[in-house]
C-alpha cells in the first residue's frame, strides 16, 4: 500500500476552569492509500492545551505527548473530519476537453475517484454557475492542449470566457480555493490573484515527442547556504516516492518513458526583473505572497518555479495552487509506470486545498491511542467505587442522539470502549476489556470496528482483550465535539474536576481500514516497553510563581499529605508521601517517592505504591519503610495503612530494584488486618522498630476515646498483638487519636515517641514523650506530659512541621515532616500543588530528656558566594545587601542585652516579615501584618506567630537567630535547640530585601546567604573533614588544583568536600 | 572486463570571464572522448538551473576512442553577478555521469537593473516597497526582503528583512503597517518606508 499523510486543520479549543476558552489549532495527519482513500489520521499533538498554569509536553517515544493534569485541563477538538457531511471537490475543464488526451484521462480519473463517489462535481464553463464556494472548498481547473498560445485569453472551449473568468473570480474572492494544472495556471492572472506582471511564461504547447526521462518535481528549492528550501514533507508531496539517483537531487517523480508533450506553463523567475539578493525565488515569494513547491527535477539553483502556493491575500480569500510542470501530464500515449505517483500526488493537492473530504468511514474504523496514565480517574473522592463509572480518554460519543464514539477508563483502571451502532435505529455498544490499563507505563489501546467481519474489538499493546458483535451495522458518526481528556460533562469536588484522564496522552490515530490483530500488532512502538514515561511537571510550570519553594522536599505537583519513610539506600535518601496525582486536593492516596543524594535537591519518582487491591482499593496510606534481616532479607520494605471502603488494615511491599522505584505487594497482605478489640476500629499509620532483640510494629488508634498506639509482635512469620504500646491520659491535653506514631532510639536507653494527635484542644499539633522501652515492647514515658515538637506557642491548629518521619544516617538523627500550606482549594487549584516538607533537622536529646534541635549541616552547601559576613556591635538598622530574595539563610549569634533584636526579610519600604527576640519577654516572634502576602492564618495567628522560649535567655548569654527562606516557607532554628517551620506566602515580587536590627547596643555576629540547590557542584555529598595543615593537594568545586593554603570555604581534597577555616 | 567511461577533453570547466547581460546567451561546448572498451550512448543530460541547457546527441552510440560533442549554453538573463552553472551528462547501461561547467561573472545590464529595482529613492535605487502579507492570525509572523541598490557604490546591493508579527494589539481586520529600513547613501542617512497591508483575521 502506498501510503501518504496530509494535514488537516481543526479547530480546538481548550478549557480550563474558569478561563476563557481558547481557540487553538490542532494539526492531524491523516494516512490516505494511493486510491486517495483515508486509512489513517493521527493527531500529532499539535495541539496546545492551556490550563491555570503553563502547559507543557513531554518528549516521548512518539515525539511529544500531552500532559493531562487530572483536574484541570482537557481538549476540545471539532473533528470536522468524523462528520458525514463532506464538501465536494469541483474539477473544471473546457467544452470540449476530449479534444486532449490529459484532460480526458484527468476527468475519468476524477469521475471515478470524486464523482461517482459523491465527493466531487465536474463542471464545463456551461456549467459554471454550479460553482459555489459555499458548496465546493475546491476546485481543480485542468487545461493541457496542443498548439494553443501563452496567454490566459488563449485557453479553449470556453474556459477564458468573460462568465467562466467571473465565475472563478467570484469564487476565490469568496474564499473557494483552486488547484490550477498545466496551461491553467495562467487563471491565477485571469481571477486577479496575480499581476499580469507574474504571468507564467515559461510556456510550451507542442505536439511533444518520445522521451526516455523520468520526469517529476524537484521540491528543493536553491543551493546557497542558508537560503535553499526544502518542501519535501509538504502535504502535496505526503506518501510519495522520493526517488534518489536519477537527478542530482531526489525527485518525486509524475512520468516515466513515453511521449511527452512537454507543456511547461510556469514561471521563469530570472525574467520578472527580480532582484536575486538574497534570491529571486524568495523575492517572487514575498512579492506575490506565495511559496515555491517544486520546480524542474534537474534544477538545484534559483530559476523555475514549477509548482507555486498563492496564500490568500488581504483582498482574494482563496488560496491558489498551481502545477505548470510539463512533468504533471496525464497520458503519454504509454503506461505510465508513476500513474499512482501522479494520481497521489493530484489527491494530496485537492485534499491540501479541501480537507473536509477526509470522511472518516463508519463501516471500517480503527482508534488507536499511545498513552501514560499516572493515575486512574478520580470519579468519585467519598469512595472507592464497587461499580466503577468511566471517564473518556478521547472521543465524541453522545448518548442520547446515540452517535459517536469513546474510549473509556474507569476509576479502576477498567477499559471500555462505546460506540454508536445504527443497529435498531440507534442502539450504544460497549466492548469491556478484561484487562486493566496498566498504570506509570506506556500503553497502547486500539478499537477496530470491521462491520465486515461483524466484530469490534478492543486490544490492549496488541493482545485482544474484549470483542462484541456489531449486528452487521454500521457506525454512527458524530459531529459534535471531540474531547480528548474528558467527555463533555463535568464532574467535581470543590473546582477539581474529577471524571478526567491523568496522565499522558501521545499520539491518537483514526484508520479508515479495519485493522488486522497483526496490522495492530505492527503499530506497537518499539519503545513502548522500555521507555519510562515521566509524569514529572518541569520547574517552567511554576515559573511564575513566588511560592514555590526550591530546596524543600515536594512532589513536582498535585496533592501531598504527609511523608514517611525516610530512608538512605543506594546512595541516595528518600521520602515517600501520601499522594495524589490526579489534583492538589485530598483522596485516593498513593505512595509518591522523592529521592535526593543531600536533603536538598529533591526528585520525584515514579509513584511506589498505587490502590487497586480489594484490601487498599480506596488508597494505600500512610507507614514507613524498614529492613530486618529476617523479615524482609535486609531489604528495605514498605508497611502501609491498606483502606478499602469498610477499615484499614496492615500491609506490606518489596522493592523491585536497589532504586526504590518499584514495588511488589506482599502476597499475604494485610498482614495485620485490623485494630484489635478494646481500641478505635480507625486504626492507621504503622510504625516498625526493634527493641531487646524482638520486632515490633506501632499503629496509631484511639482507646477510650484518648490517643494511644497498639504494638505487635512478629513471631515465626506473623504478627500477633501484644497489647497497647502506650496510651494518653488525657483527650484535651493528648489528643483522641494519634495518627504518624514514630519511636526512635536515641541513645543511653532513651527513645524518643512521637504522634501527631488529633482532637488535641488546641488543635493539631506534634507531640512528643521520651522514655523507655520495656522487656514487652510498651513504652514508659519519662515524664507524662508530653513537649511540644515545634517551639511553644507557634505551631496549633495544624500549622508547623507534622507528622515526622526519622531517620539516622551518618551518625546524624534527622527529622522532617510535612509543614500543610493551610490554603484555600481554589488556591490550590490556582498553585496546582499543595503542601511541602519541611527541611531536615538534625535532633537528638540533652541531658534532661529535651529534643534538641538543629538545622541539617548539609544544608551549607546550598550557600553561594553571594554573601553577608559581619562582627559587629549592631544598634539599629543593617542590610545584608547583597544578600535578597526569597532563598536565603540568616544566621545572626547575639549577646542578649536590654534590647530586641532580629531580622526583617521579604522587606520592600514598610513592608516586611520581621522576626524578633524581645530579651525583656523572652519571646520570639514572627510579625507578617506589614508583609503584603495571601493570608492563610485568619483567624488563628492572623499574621502574628508569637512563642515564649522554653529557657529565659538571661543578659550576657547567646541567642542564635537561624532562618531559612525559601519561597513560601520559613525554617526557624533557635539557640540549636528549638525549631519551627512557617508558611508565609508573600505577594510582592519586589519584596526581597533582608536586614538585621537591635533596638539597642548589641554585640552580633551575622552573616547571611543566597541559597541555591544548585550550589554543590562536585557530587560529593556533605563536607566530610576539615583541610589541615598538611592537606597539600586540594581543589576548588570546579575542579581546579590549587596551590597553598585555601581561603576560608569548601574545597575538595582526596575525593572528599572538606572545609577550610 | 567491460568499461564504459566517457572523459571531457580538456578542462571541464569552461571560464567565461565578464560577460554583459544585454550581450545574450554564452555558448561552450565540450567534447567527450569513450576512453572505455564498449561503444556507449548518452541517456540523459541536465543542468543545474533553467537559465542553461544542454545539447547533446542522443542518439549516438560512441565507439571507444571516438568524441561526441556537448554544448552549455548560458542565457544571463537576469542573473547578474558570478555564476556557476553545471550540465551533467548520464550515459551507458549503469547510469555513469560526467559534469562539466560555465563560470564567470555577468554584469547586469542598466536596463534590468532597472527593472529589479524600479523604485528610485534620491540616488539610491529599491526593490520593492509594498507587500501584501495576506491573511494572518494573531501570533504568527511573516518576514519579506528589500534589497537597496546603491547607483552611486558600484551598484552595490543591501539586503533588508523586513518582519512582521500580528500582535493582538493591533487588532483583527485590514491594516497597512509602515516599517521603515534605514541605510546611508554616503554621509547621509536615508530612511525608506515599506508598506505591508495585511489582514488579520
Amino acid at each position: 500500500m502506498n501510503s501518504k499523510k496530509f494535514p488537516i486543520m481543526l479547530a480546538l479549543s481548550v478549557l480550563s476552569l474558569g478561563m476563557e476558552a481558547q481557540e487553538l489549532s490542532a494539526h492531524f495527519d491523516m494516512t490516505v492509500d494511493s486510491n486517495g482513500k483515508i486509512t489513517e489520521a493521527i493527531s500529532k499533538k499539535q495541539y496546545s492545551v492551556t490550563s491555570q498554569l503553563p502547559a507543557f509536553s513531554v518528549t516521548s517515544l512518539k515525539g511529544e505527548a500531552t500532559r493531562f493534569d487530572g483536574y484541570s485541563n482537557y481538549v476540545k477538538a471539532s473533528l470536522a473530519s468524523s462528520t458525514a457531511t463532506v464538501s465536494p471537490v469541483a474539477m473544471l475543464v473546457a467544452e470540449d476537453y476530449t479534444n486532449s488526451a490529459d484532460e480526458t484521462d484527468a476527468v475519468a480519473w476524477f469521475k471515478t475517484n470524486y464523482v461517482d463517489k459523491g465527493k466531487g462535481v465536474l463542471l464545463t464553463p456551461s456549467t459554471i454557475s454550479q460553482l459555489d464556494a459555499t458548496k465546493q472548498s475546491a476546485c481543480w481547473v485542468m487545461c493541457d492542449r496542443v498548439g494553443i498560445s501563452v496567454g490566459y485569453s488563449n485557453l479553449p472551449g470556453n474556459l477564458a470566457s468573460a462568465s467562466t473568468i467571473s465565475a472563478l473570480k467570484a469564487y476565490g474572492e469568496a474564499g473557494g480555493n483552486l488547484l490550477l494544472t498545466n496551461h491553467a495556471t495562467q487563471l491565477a492572472v485571469a481571477v486577479g490573484r496575480l499581476s499580469e506582471t507574474y504571468a507564467p511564461a515559461l510556456f510550451g504547447s507542442g505536439s511533444g515527442g518520445q522521451n526516455d526521462d523520468v520526469w517529476g518535481s524537484q521540491p528543493i528549492i536553491g543551493n546557497v547556504d542558508g537560503q535553499i528550501y526544502d518542501h519535501s514533507g509538504h502535504a502535496i508531496y505526503d506518501g510519495m516516492n522520493f526517488t534518489s539517483g536519477l537527478y542530482a537531487r531526489s525527485i518525486y517523480c509524475f512520468e516515466g518513458a513515453g511521449i511527452k508533450g512537454d507543456h511547461n506553463c510556469m514561471w521563469d523567475l530570472n525574467t520578472y526583473g527580480l532582484s536575486a539578493s538574497p534570491n529571486v525565488v524568495k523575492n517572487f515569494e514575498d512579492i506575490t505572497n506565495s511559496t515555491v513547491l517544486g520546480t524542474w527535477n534537474h534544477v538545484v539553483d534559483y530559476c523555475c518555479a514549477g509548482i507555486v502556493d498563492f496564500e490568500p491575500t488581504t483582498t482574494y480569500a482563496g488560496r491558489i495552487l498551481a502545477v505548470g510542470l510539463a512533468a504533471y501530464e496525464w497520458n503519454i500515449e504509454v503506461t505510465n509506470p508513476y500513474l499512482d505517483q501522479l494520481e497521489l500526488f493530484t489527491t494530496n493537492c485537492i485534499n491540501y486545498l479541501n480537507p473536509s473530504l477526509q470522511a472518516l468511514n463508519s463501516d471500517a474504523l480503527t482508534l488507536n491511542v499511545i498513552l501514560a496514565p499516572e493515575t486512574y480517574p478520580m470519579m468519585q473522592t467519598d469512595a472507592a467505587e464497587d461499580t466503577p463509572t468511566y471517564a473518556t480518554i478521547c472521543g465524541n460519543l453522545d448518548e442520547t442522539n446515540k452517535e459517536g464514539f469513546a474510549l473509556q477508563l474507569s476509576s479502576q483502571g477498567d477499559l471500555q470502549f462505546k460506540f454508536a451502532s445504527a443497529y435498531a435505529n440507534g442502539y450504544i455498544y460497549a466492548i469491556n476489556g478484561t484487562e486493566k490499563l496498566p498504570r506509570g507505563r506506556w500503553n497502547m489501546v486500539t478499537v477496530v470496528l470491521d462491520k465486515a467481519n461483524n466484530v469490534a474489538t478492543l486490544y490492549l499493546n496488541g493482545t485482544s482483550i474484549g470483542t462484541k458483535r456489531m449486528s452487521r451495522s454500521s457506525v454512527v458518526l458524530s459531529s459534535g465535539t471531540f474531547y480528548i481528556g474528558k467527555d463533555g460533562t463535568d464532574v467535581k469536588s470543590d473546582a477539581f474536576l474529577l471524571n478526567t484522564f491523568c496522565g499522558l496522552i501521545d499520539d491518537i490515530s483514526i484508520y479508515n481500514s479495519a485493522l488486522t490483530a497483526a496490522q495492530v500488532t505492527s503499530l506497537l512502538p518499539s519503545e513502548l516497553a522500555t521507555d519510562t514515561p515521566s509524569f514529572n511537571y518541569p520547574a517552567t510550570r511554576y515559573a511564575s510563581s513566588l511560592w514555590r519553594p526550591q530546596f524543600h522536599g515536594m512532589p513536582s505537583g498535585g496533592w501531598t499529605n504527609e511523608s514517611h519513610g525516610l530512608v538512605y539506600e543506594n546512595d541516595k535518601y528518600h521520602v515517600f508521601f501520601q499522594k495524589n496525582a490526579n489534583g492538589p486536593y485530598m483522596s485516593r492516596l498513593h505512595w509518591g517517592h522523592i529521592s535526593s543524594s543531600n536533603l536538598y535537591d529533591w526528585t520525584e519518582e515514579p509513584i511506589a505504591l498505587y490502590p487497586g487491591e480489594s484490601y487498599d482499593l480506596k488508597g494505600c496510606w500512610s507507614g514507613c519503610v524498614f529492613s530486618d534481616a529476617t523479615i524482609t532479607g535486609g531489604k528495605t520494605n514498605i508497611l502501609y495503612t491498606a483502606v478499602d471502603n469498610s477499615k484499614a488494615t496492615i500491609a506490606q511491599a518489596a522493592p523491585n530494584d536497589n532504586d526504590l522505584t518499584s514495588w511488589t505487594k506482599a502476597s499475604n497482605n494485610p498482614i495485620i488486618s485490623g485494630a484489635p478489640s478494646g481500641l478505635s476500629a480507625d486504626f492507621r499509620d504503622c510504625y516498625f522498630f526493634t527493641a531487646n532483640g524482638n520486632k515490633y510494629i506501632i499503629v496509631g488508634a484511639s482507646k477510650n476515646n484518648i490517643g494511644a498506639c497498639t504494638l505487635h509482635k512478629y513471631n515465626n512469620g506473623s504478627w500477633t498483638n501484644a497489647g497497647t504500646f502506650f496510651q494518653g491520659t488525657n483527650a484535651n491535653q493528648h489528643g483522641t487519636f494519634w495518627e504518624m506514631p514514630n519511636i526512635t532510639d536515641m541513645g543511653n536507653g532513651k527513645w524518643l515517641f512521637t504522634c501527631t494527635p488529633l482532637g488535641l484542644g488546641s488543635g493539631v499539633r506534634v507531640l512528643y514523650w521520651v522514655g523507655t522501652i520495656g522487656s514487652d515492647g510498651t513504652f514508659t514515658a519519662d515524664n507524662s506530659q508530653p513537649k511540644y515538637l515545634e517551639m511553644g506557642g507557634i505551631g496549633k491548629e495544624g500549622y508547623g512541621l507534622l507528622s515526622p518521619s526519622i531517620c539516622k544516617q551518618d551518625g546524624k538523627t534527622i527529622l522532617m515532616g510535612i509543614v500543610p500550606d493551610k490554603l484555600s482549594a481554589s488556591v490550590n487549584y490556582q498553585m496546582g500543588w499543595a503542601h511541602n516538607y519541611s527541611l531536615p533537622r538534625e535532633i537528638s536529646l540533652s541531658s534532661d530528656g529535651t529534643l534538641l534541635q538543629k538545622p541539617y549541616s548539609g544544608l551549607d552547601n546550598m550557600r553561594m558566594s553571594t554573601a553577608y559576613a559581619k562582627q559587629l556591635t549592631l544598634n539599629g538598622t543593617e542590610s545584608l545587601s547583597p544578600v535578597s530574595g526569597r532563598q536565603i539563610e540568616l544566621l545572626g549569634t547575639f549577646t542578649v542585652g536590654s534590647g530586641n533584636v532580629g531580622f526583617n526579610f521579604l522587606k520592600e519600604g514598610n513592608e516586611q516579615a520581621s522576626l524578633t527576640y524581645n530579651s525583656q519577654e523572652n519571646t520570639l516572634t514572627l510579625d507578617l501584618t506589614s508583609l503584603k502576602r495571601q493570608a492563610n492564618d485568619a483567624g488563628v495567628y492572623s499574621g502574628v506567630y508569637s512563642a515564649t522560649l522554653p529557657e529565659t535567655l538571661a543578659v550576657g548569654e547567646t541567642l542564635k537567630l537561624h532562618v531559612y527562606l525559601d519561597g513560601s516557607i520559613a525554617d526557624i532554628f533557635v539557640n540549636d535547640k528549638w525549631a519551627w517551620s512557617v508558611r508565609l506566602f508573600p505577594t510582592n515580587q519586589d519584596a526581597i530585601d533582608a536586614e538585621v536590627f537591635a533596638t539597642a547596643a548589641t554585640a552580633a555576629t551575622v552573616q547571611a546567604w543566597t541559597l541555591s540547590k544548585d550550589q554543590q557542584t562536585t557530587g560529593v555529598s556533605g563536607v566530610n573533614a576539615s583541610v589541615t595543615a598538611d592537606s597539600v593537594s586540594f581543589y576548588d568545586l570546579q575542579g581546579r588544583q590549587l596551590g597553598g593554603k585555601p581561603a576560608r570555604g569548601i574545597y575538595i581534597n582526596n575525593g572528599k568536600k572538606r572545609y577550610a577555616h | 572486463m567491460l568499461i564504459e567511461k566517457l572523459t571531457v577533453i580538456g578542462l571541464a570547466i569552461a571560464g567565461l570571464g565578464t560577460i554583459q547581460e544585454a550581450d545574450g546567451v554564452k555558448e561552450h561546448t565540450f567534447w567527450l572522448r569513450n576512453d572505455g572498451t564498449e561503444a556507449v550512448a548518452l541517456q540523459q543530460g541536465y543542468t543545474s538551473c533553467g537559465c542553461t541547457t544542454i545539447a547533446f546527441d542522443k542518439n549516438a552510440a560512441i565507439a571507444p576512442g571516438d568524441s561526441t560533442p556537448v554544448t552549455l549554453r548560458f542565457n544571463p538573463m537576469g542573473k547578474g553577478g558570478e555564476f556557476y552553472e553545471s550540465g551533467t551528462i548520464v550515459y551507458g547501461q549503469a547510469r555513469q555521469y560526467v559534469q562539466m561547467a560555465l563560470e564567470g561573472t555577468c554584469v547586469s545590464s542598466e536596463e534590468s537593473l532597472q527593472r529589479q529595482f524600479p523604485i528610485v529613492e534620491g540616488r539610491l535605487r529599491v526593490s520593492n516597497n509594498r507587500f501584501d502579507l495576506g491573511r494572518m492570525t494573531v501570533g504568527t509572523s511573516k518576514t519579506v526582503h528589500v534589497t537597496v541598490l546603491h547607483c552611486e557604490d558600484n551598484n552595490r546591493k543591501e539586503l533588508f528583512a523586513v518582519s512582521f508579527t500580528a500582535d493582538k494589539e493591533l487588532g483583527k481586520g485590514l491594516h497597512h503597517v509602515l516599517k521603515t529600513i534605514t541605510t546611508t547613501d554616503g554621509e547621509r542617512t536615508v530612511e525608506i518606508g515599506i508598506t505591508l497591508d495585511v489582514l488579520i483575521q
